[in-house]
């Protein structure tokens, strides 16, 4: 393979990588406040500003 | 010795063992509106990819909140989250942003923080709230607005003692005295 073929390779590896680790971030939520007695209404006004 | 501390500035938090190592960092702060209690802390695992942990912190197993740390004896403190959970979601039952509203049928605002006092029980003393226009005007923008020692479980709003508006503070110094003292109050009264 050629020069460019491996940055080409480099490249696709670095946006797969980048990808998943957004990914994953994206995955963990901002934490919470939460009253496990409270009836359950926030959690629609939190996946909204999310 | 009691220390106020707000509830969001813990999110986030490593917790750090006595040995040092640095096993967690804080993600969710539960508590139990009818007993005005913190249960523990739901907890993230250390790094930039780290995922939630199944295991959460029952505040018994807390031995220090530091300014920089939450500090534990060892892991072996952890619980399963279910128990600390009390088995509910923690999405569906966050409180910031929720109103809050007297007994008399006024709103105050909206929850932006929820206050605790840290001592050998941590205990859920006050809500940081957005004040609502008409207090916003004659006090300012961000309040705290003590609670009593038990409150009635939460539903779409927050509903505190009427009483509780007369020991409104707009900063957490004092807050301590406002809160002993309306909590006092509420004694008196018949």
């Amino acid at each position: 393979m050629d020069w460019y073929g491996w940055v080409l390779v480099v490249v696709i590896v670095i946006g797969v990588m980048a990808f998943l680790a957004v990914g994953v971030r994206r995955r963990r939520r901002r934490g919470a406040v939460v009253a496990v007695d409270a009836r359950p209404t926030g959690g629609r006004r939190l996946r909204r500003r999310a | 010795m009691t220390l106020l501390v707000r509830a969001t500035s813990l999110i986030g938090r490593p917790v750090v063992t006595l040995a040092g190592d640095d096993v967690a960092e804080v993600k969710d702060v539960v508590f139990r509106t009818s007993a005005a209690r913190l249960l523990g802390l739901t907890l993230n695992g250390r790094g930039f990819l780290a995922k939630p942990l199944r295991e959460a912190l029952p505040w018994s197993g807390v031995h220090a909140v530091g300014r920089d740390a939450v500090m534990i004896r060892g892991p072996e403190v952890f619980q399963a989250a279910d128990d600390v959970l009390a088995g509910v979601s923690a999405v569906d039952r966050n409180v910031i942003g929720d109103r809050v509203l007297t007994d008399e049928g006024i709103e105050l605002g909206t929850v932006t923080d929820v206050v605790i006092a840290v001592a050998a029980v941590a205990e859920i003393v006050g809500y940081e709230i957005a004040a609502a226009d008409h207090l916003r005007q004659r006090r300012g923008r961000h309040l705290y607005i003590p609670l009593p020692e038990t409150l009635a479980v939460s539903g779409e709003a927050l509903v505190v003692p009427a009483a509780a508006t007369r020991y409104v503070r707009d900063d957490l110094s004092g807050f301590g005295v406002a809160v002993d003292d309306f909590r006092a109050s509420l004694g008196k009264e018949p």
